[in-house]
Formats: structure tokens, sequence, C-alpha cells
């Protein structure tokens, strides 16, 4: 019963690191698992004293580790090395100890103690349990950068020992010349680490320059690039000694060669921590090291750090792969040892009966990987044109980042009061009006090519479109660049409110095309460059609104912002319905660039448009978000917008009486967005994350919206005043 | 209703502009090929804020599609929003 409650309590924190665990794919289904509970296991049980349960749980994560193929050599080694740990330390069986120790050397030669979990007990039970297991002994990992060389690939035990044979010729020592000759050897069939290893033992039985080259070069062809480097430098310095200039210079060249291809890793401490332990690949990094390049060999390095965070004990861990030439960072975020709370887990593997059961808890236990984002929007719009639109909507995201798939909608209503002055000027009274705007899109990627679909609605009560789309993108050159070509087709309906589609609609179509690519420039920034053509066929006049049209000779003496009472007594009495063309081709070119730096975001977008309607407009978009603290963000907003009008806009339309009647334009709107206009807007905006896992954002944004109308009746300038506040959070 | 010639014009205009994004694009292209950014120098491009997409928010989008007499541009045109 105790056993049981006291795993049920060790349940979070096997939980929370399984949640916190790296996300580097394993080599095996159950290493994950097992890895997590093996960490837990001794940072929880072990330490705490508990070393019943932290062997029950350990024996748990070896029945995870029966099947040959659910764990990796390297986990299953790890798994021995902490129950040898717990068996020595804890429970105080050497002998048991040494066999555990024993077995996980078997597993992975290159295998170590847990630095954190050492004791003298421990490390001799490892001693012995070194010496009387594999014989491959000396491992390909790589000394860590803060080591001396001398303790490097040439440091491991040789697996062939000195047994007092004579010198060879030539040489002092028999140690010197017996070791000497395995190197060679060694070298002869590419044993790079043995050569190394060999090569030292003789080395430091009788100190040549050319063995010390040769330790150099075989250290070189293992890998351990560091170590090698070092060893040139002593052979070019004990050469120059001894006035071996040919040695020298070579030892030089390699070595020139060799540190132009060592990775480097630079690590970014936290702030505000204290008792900060980092470690590469089980190598202690002094606290001067931290922040500046750190000279390592090629391959997985492993940073492991802890420190306490206002007073709690924190960890973090992360594995980098580092090749030839690379610079890999990594910044330490520290998270709380033991946080989420998963207790099914433990459980069901106590509980199981079988192993297949064992393995469905750890198969149930695993998170699915994808990444859900829900929001919800409401934006909020009021003009001086006594226009009024709230607009709720609520929007979701899955994501699946390793199958490379994801899906999405949204759905938007707005709710539209109006009481402008062109309502006005027709005698109606003011409108309230919904919209609905469901939309749905996913996307699959194909290797480098993501192929994504996409459809939306739109509903009024006298308007109804229908829109589907394809937007095919590919990653180039390393996702350096990224073309794509998008294709939407809409057809709209419009009617009037009140009256059957049936009775009177007209239908638009529209194709619209978009060229785009994305290009990485450098670390910091990204260009966006867009072209699209919108080919739409149709009669988009609004069967709503009417035409002021004045005579001949009153027409040239109306003036822009001409008031409502003084159009309305030179106006025509007719009321005459607008009138647009029937086809319509809009290009817009637009490039948009974002710049990050150490705290802050740069957006500049700029958007120049022509149609066939005679409208050239430029918009010009600037965002410069600044990251105040972790959690808070905030921004300015400015915007540009200048256009001329269509052809066809006119302040005041002619139409004269003649014997067949009124003679009117063919084309005629009063829609002030088909004429000449600029528009100023500017705005603040803030986003703040909040919860446990700052997975939480409320966005909060406001503009102040200028327009200039140039030459329209009724009005010459609008304020309106936007507002959107937004709730976001994203689950993995 | 506009005469042909006005609208063959607008389409070699267009049809130029592509070009220039075409050679600008392929330019690019090219010279971002002189300086590859790898993998692990990618922290900075993938914060939220530095999205290749536009960040207006769903409010915001169709606010300019109203009031402004443009439209396009913003990576995904067409989407159907039936503005009248």
């Amino acid at each position: 019963m105790i056993r049981r409650l006291t795993q049920a309590l060790l349940a979070p924190l096997l939980a929370a690191a399984i949640a916190l665990a790296p996300a580097a794919a394993s080599a095996a289904p159950n290493d994950e698992e097992v890895e997590v509970l093996v960490q837990t296991v001794l940072e929880a049980s072990y330490k705490e004293g508990k070393y019943k349960e932290a062997l029950d749980t350990l024996n748990l994560a070896k029945q995870a580790c029966a099947k040959k193929s659910a764990c990796s050599s390297k986990v299953r080694a790890k798994l021995y090395v902490a129950l040898g740990t717990v068996l020595a330390g804890g429970m105080k069986k050497p002998s048991d100890a040494k066999a555990a120790f024993v077995t996980a050397i078997k597993e992975d030669p290159s295998i170590t103690l847990f630095p954190d979990f050492k004791s003298p007990e421990i490390e001799k039970v490892w001693g012995e349990a070194k010496g009387g297991g594999s014989s491959s002994g000396g491992g390909q990992d790589t000394k860590e950068p803060s080591a001396p060389a001398s303790s490097g690939g040439g440091g491991k035990k040789p697996k062939v020992t000195y047994d007092g044979q004579a010198p060879k010729r030539g040489w002092r020592t028999g140690e010197g010349s017996f070791y000497y000759e395995l190197a060679t050897k060694a070298e002869k069939e590419r044993e790079w680490a043995d050569c190394a290893t060999y090569g030292r033992a003789s080395y430091e039985a009788e100190d040549r320059t050319s063995t010390l080259f040769l330790v150099a070069a075989c250290e070189a062809r293992a890998g351990l690039w560091v170590e090698a480097v070092a060893d040139y430098e002593a052979t070019i310095e004990a050469a120059q000694r001894k006035n071996i200039r040919g040695t020298a210079a070579q030892a030089q060249a390699r070595a020139d060669e060799l540190r132009a291809k060592i990775p480097k890793l630079v690590i970014q401490k936290p702030a505000n921590v204290t008792d900060l332990k980092v470690r590469v690949n089980s190598a202690e990094i002094s606290a001067d090291q931290l922040g500046s390049e750190i000279l390592v060999n090629p391959g997985e390095r492993t940073v492991v750090a802890t420190g306490k965070v206002n007073g709690a004990e924190q960890s973090f861990e992360q594995t980098v792969n580092l090749g030839e030439g690379e610079t890999a960072t990594v910044e330490i975020k520290l998270v709380p040892k033991g946080k989420a709370i998963d207790r099914a887990l433990v459980k069901c593997m106590q509980d199981a009966q079988t192993q297949d059961q064992f393995d469905d808890c750890i198969a149930k236990s695993r998170k699915l990987p994808l990444n859900f984002k829900f929001g919800l929007e409401f934006s909020a719009y009021h003009d001086s044109d006594k226009v009024d639109v709230v607009s709720p909507t609520i929007f979701f995201n899955v994501e699946n980042p390793t199958g490379g798939w994801g899906f999405g909608g949204s759905f938007l209503v707005d709710v539209v009061t109006a009481a402008s002055t062109d309502i006005v000027a027709t005698a109606s009274p003011r409108w309230t009006e919904q919209r609905y705007v469901p939309a749905l899109g996913g996307h699959k990627k194909f290797g480098d090519v993501d192929v994504n679909l996409h459809t939306a609605m739109s509903i009024e009560p006298d308007y109804l479109a229908t829109s589907v789309g394809t937007t095919v993108a590919i990653d180039l050159k390393q996702k350096t660049v990224t073309p794509s070509f998008s294709y939407d087709f809409s057809y709209d309906i419009a009617g009037r409110s009140g009256t059957s589609y049936e009775v009177f609609s007209r239908r638009i179509q529209r194709h619209a095309l978009d060229f785009a690519s994305s290009f990485v420039l450098d670390k910091n920034s990204i260009l966006t460059t867009n072209f699209s053509v919108v080919v739409e066929s149709g009669d988009s006049s609004k069967p709503y609104r009417y035409i002021p049209t004045f005579g001949q000779d009153i027409a040239p003496r109306v003036l822009p912002g001409q008031s409502l009472a003084t159009v309305n007594f030179y106006r025509n009495p007719e009321r005459i319905l607008e009138q647009l063309p029937l086809s319509r081709q809009r290009f817009a070119l637009a490039g948009r660039y974002a710049r990050r730096f150490s705290s802050s975001t740069l957006r500049a977008e700029e958007r120049l448009y022509a149609d066939s309607w005679g409208l050239k407009a430029s918009t010009t978009d600037l965002r410069y978000l600044y990251d105040v603290s972790k959690n808070v963000r905030v921004w300015p907003h400015l915007r540009f917008h200048a256009q001329t009008g269509t052809s066809f806009w006119q302040l005041a339309y002619v139409a004269e009486r003649t014997p067949t009647g009124l003679q009117v334009p063919a084309l005629r709107t009063g829609d002030r967005e088909l004429g000449p206009l600029l528009g100023v807007t500017a705005g603040l905006g803030t986003r703040l994350a909040f919860g446990e896992a700052k997975n939480w954002g409320l966005i909060a944004s406001g503009d102040v919206i200028y327009t200039r109308f140039l030459n329209t009746l009724f009005i010459l300038q609008r304020f309106g005043y936007f507002g959107a506040l937004t709730l976001e959070v994203d689950v993995e | 209703m506009l005469d042909d010639d006005t609208t063959s014009s607008l389409f070699v205009r267009a049809g130029r502009a592509l070009l220039v994004v075409l050679v600008l694009g392929g330019g690019l292209l090219a010279s971002t090929g002189c300086a590859p950014v790898a993998p692990y120098e990618r922290g900075k491009l993938a914060h939220p804020t530095m999205t290749a997409a536009d960040m207006s928010g769903f409010g915001e989008s169709h606010l300019r599609a109203i009031t402004e007499g443009a439209v396009g541009g913003s990576g995904g045109t067409g989407s159907g929003c039936g503005c009248n």
C-alpha cells in the first residue's frame, strides 16, 4: 500500500519529466519514457533516500526495456547505471550494483556514471565493473572542452597492457616501443581510438615528438578534434624545442586546418539564477565559459543545467548535433522539476499483468504530437459617419509538426449598423445587418512541398459569397527560399434584402492568382515578395446606391464636401442607381520585410496597386514590436494609404434631359472608396502572455484611422476608431 | 466598359511588374545562396513576430478591405469577403 502510495506520489515528477523531456527523436520507442523514469527516480526517490521505491520504479523501467527493440543500447545502459547507483549508493549491495554496472558497460561502453549521483562507494564499484566489464574499453566519446588534452581519446585504458618486454632497437624504454608498435598497428587497421590510446601510453613512457604527432593524427581521425589540436600544438612546441622544423610545420598546418573545422557551442545562461551548474556531455563548464564560444568535438552534445530560481531547484537539458565548422547557441531555460501531473502512467505500469499491457501503458501515455491553438477575437469599429461594426470571431488550428499536416478554421460574425450620410441621402432609415463568415483550411507537406486547400463563405441577407482555393509552397535552398503559388476562385451572388435571389440577383466571379516568395536574407531578417492578380467579372454595382446627378450648368459649380441639403436642392429629382463596369482586373505588387533585433521586431510592408478601373494606390504599413519583458510585447502601428479615383469617378455627374428622357453617364458611382483619398492610421497594440506555461496570450490593439476624401460630396473626412481584443491559447 | 486599349495596356504593365518580381526574386535567390543560414542560426527567424504572413487579425483585415480601394499583396487573396 505504502509502496503504491509513494509511487503514486512519484507520478507527477515522472509526468513532468515526460512533458519536459527533449523533443529530439529517440532511437527506440520507449527511450524517452525510460530516460524520464531514470532521471526522475534519481532526482526524486533516490535523492530523498527512498531507495526501495527508487529500485521498484527502476525495475518498472527495466520491464519497459524487456523487448530488445523497445529501448536503445544507450538508454538501457543508462537504466542499468541508475540501478547500480541505487544498489551501491542506497541499498548497499555492491555485488548487485557491480552486475548492473557490468550490464550497462556491455550495452554502451562509453557510458559514464551520473555526475550528480556519484559517491566514493559508487565509484569504487564502478571501477571494479569497468575492470571486468567490456573489453572494448575505449569508447568513442569525446573529451569535453575544459578537460586537459592528456585525458582525451588517448586517456583510455589500453586494451593490451605492457608486460615487461625489452625495448626495440632505437628505443630507450620497452614500454614506449611496445605501445608505439600497437599504436601503428591500430593506425593501419584504422582503429583510431586505439591508435590514440596506445600512442598516448607510448608517449607517456617515452616522450618522442613523432609519437605525439601520431596521437594527434589518430585523435583527429577519431573525431576528437579538440584534443587533436591541443596535441598538435604540443607537438609544435616539442618540435621547435628540438629544432625539428619539418614536423613543427606539418603539425602547424594540420592544427590550423583542424581549428577552422572545430564546432563551437555558445551557452547562454539564464538571468536571476543561483547555484547554476552546467555540463556538456558530463564535463562541467565553468561560469566564465558561459556566453563565449566553447570548442567542442563534432556530434551530439548534451547540455544539462541545474540551478535555483527564487530558491526552487530547476533543471534544463538540450541536445544539439554539431557538424564541421558549425556554431550552436543553447539558451538555458530552467524549468521547475516535477511540475505537471499524470499519475496514470505509473499506476497503469504497476497494474499491468502482461508485457503487452505494460507496453500499452507507455503507448497511451505518449502525447499526440499535435499543437492546438484556439482563440477568440472581438473587434469593434466606429466612425464619424455613424457606422458601427462589431465582429466576434472564434478560430482554431491543429498542427502536427512531425507529420507535416494541419488544419484550422474560423467563424466570424459581423454586426453592422449604419446611418451614414449616403443612407440619409437616399432617405433610408438606419439599418442593421449580420454577416456570417465560416472558413476552413488544411495543409499537408509532401517532402519540401506544402499543399494547402481552403474554403470560405460569407453569408448576408442580400449577398452570398463562396470561395475555394489552394496554395502550393516549396521549400528551397534549405528552407531559406519559399516560393508559393495560390489560386482562389470565388462565386458571389448579390441580391436585394427581402427579395428572393430568384427574383433579383447578380453573379460575380473572381479568379485570384498570387505569386509569393519569402527569402531568409540572413539570420535576422525575412523578405516576402508578392504579386497578385484578381480577375473579376459580373455586375458589382450596389442595388441600393443612388447617385445624385446635376444639370450641365450646375455640375461645374458643385464643390467637394457640399452639404446634403445643398445637393438635394440642386440635383435632378430622378434617382439614378450606381452602375459599375462589368469586369475588373486588379494587380498588386507587395513586399514585406521583417527584421528581428535582440528584443524587438521591425515589420515594414509596401503595396503598389493598380486596376483596370484606373484606380492606383500605394499602401505602407509599419509595426515595431518591442518585447518589454518575456511576457509583455507592445507595438506602435502606422499605416499610410493613398489612392487616385477610378477613371469614371466624378464629383458631380451630369445628366441631361433629352426628348427621349434623362441621359445619364454610362458608368457612375458614389462609393467613396472608388474616389481619390488619403488615409493615415496610427495605433498601438500589446500582447500579454500568461498562464503557468505562458501559453495564453491576450492581445489588445487599437487604431485611429483618418481618411481624407479629396473629391466627394457630403463629407471630406472621416475618423474611424478600431479596437480588437484577442484571447488565444497554445496547447501541445 | 473601359476600352480595350486601356485593359491591354494594363496587362502589359502587369506583365512587366511580374517580370521585375521574377528578376528581383531570382536575384535574391541567387544572393541568398551565398550566405546560407544554418538551421541552428534561425532562432530569431522562428520568433512569432517574424511570420511571413500578414499580422492583421480578422477584424483588421476586413476593415482594410472595405475602407481602402486596393486589395491583394497580403500573401493570399480572394477569400470571398463578400463586402458590399
